[in-house]
């Protein structure tokens, strides 16, 4: 289990805060670009590189939206820059740190990590190599599709006409297996589609992660939101693909990145 | 399509990455800071404006059932590729 610290937010001792780690025999200082302006730094074991920051400086309490947002951000540009400096990294998660003790100091206690993870590391940046992690959400406009199914379907557009000549109560119940139907045929067809797209992003891409899909503003629903590995080339043939899925009635794409490979390490 | 940029992403882009994903350390050496699962609360529920109440409401059930499956049989598929190349 790891160790959570709460209250003010930071260890007493002394610790170093992990960004990502690089192949590289040591980059030295990437700037004052870290959590609260700190500088930020490479500890470098065996041709592998940690980038830290000593985060003694104080981070914000989790009640501190707009502090804690500031430090995501600032967690992604660092990542982000050193992806820039080294090449192909690997990203750890917001808010992972190594501290130090009595016997070791923070610094030599992540570079034992990088010793006792090296194989581990190296297999996982061999994997991500040359490649980068890009999202795709689709997004499907829900009340469109019901308006066509309710048109289209046989069924449905009997159910429809035979409403209007029943009366009130009856009309009711009637209405009542007009819904079901109706959601029935949606969430079939949302099935479909979604494994239709799925089954396309999936030949296109090195890998892919499924994320959770989140709740929209309007009436639109997220369809499907996954994270791909792709090099350079597939990004392009990818891009063209989700231009043919946007095409489609009714749906639209989100596609962002490149961003460094969080899903695929 | 052209993927967008650093510049068009939003904040539920950079929480669904920087909170539940990145490389693991071993658990007895790192620690987080603050409760990571409380952060992504509290932030969430500051970007979570977004969240309207589904129309229909209906696809939830079906939503994490197909995600489900899907990861699934795409777990399926990856101890298969593991196997492989210890065949070598």
């Amino acid at each position: 289990m790891e160790t959570s610290i709460s209250g003010k937010g930071r260890p007493d001792k002394e610790a170093s805060y992990l960004y990502c780690v690089a192949e590289s025999r040591g980059g030295g200082d990437l700037g004052d670009i870290g959590i609260a302006g700190s500088r930020v730094f490479t500890i470098s074991c065996m041709g592998l590189s940690a980038v830290v920051q000593d985060s003694r400086k104080e981070i914000p309490e989790p009640g501190d939206k707009d502090g804690m947002k500031a430090c995501l951000l600032v967690h992604q540009r660092v990542v982000e820059i050193a992806r820039e400096r080294f090449g192909t990294v690997l990203p750890l998660g917001f808010g992972k740190i190594i501290a130090g003790d009595e016997h070791k100091k923070s610094e030599e206690k992540v570079a034992d990590w990088l010793r006792s993870s090296f194989k581990d590391l190296e297999i996982k940046l061999k994997k991500v190599e040359g490649k980068a992690e890009y999202g795709v959400q689709v997004f499907w406009d829900v009340s469109l599709a019901a308006g066509r199914l309710a048109d289209e379907a046989p069924h449905i557009r009997t159910l429809r006409d035979e409403i209007k000549m029943k009366k009130a109560g009856t009309a009711f119940l009637y209405e009542e297996k007009l819904k079901a139907e109706l959601r029935l045929c949606l969430e079939e067809a949302a099935a479909r589609h979604y494994r239709a797209f799925y089954d396309k992003i999936k030949d296109v891409a090195e890998d892919v992660r499924i994320d959770k899909c989140h709740g929209t503003p309007d009436d639109r629903k997220m369809l499907l939101n996954v994270s791909c590995l792709l090099d350079d080339r597939q990004a392009e043939m990818l891009g063209e693909m989700l231009d043919d899925i946007a095409g489609h009635e009714g749906f639209s794409v989100r596609y962002t990145g490149p961003w460094p490979p969080y899903s695929f390490v | 399509m052209k993927p967008a940029r650093q510049i068009q992403i939003t904040l539920t882009d950079v929480l669904d990455r920087l909170l539940d994903k990145g490389l693991i350390v071993n658990a007895d050496i790192v620690i987080s800071v603050g409760g990571i699962p409380l952060v992504g609360v509290v932030l969430r529920a500051a970007v979570a404006g977004m969240e309207t109440m589904l129309a229909y409401g209906m696809m939830e059930n079906w939503d994490r059932s197909t995600r489900l499956s899907a990861s699934e049989s795409r777990e399926g598929k990856a101890t298969a590729s593991r196997t492989a190349p210890s065949t070598h």
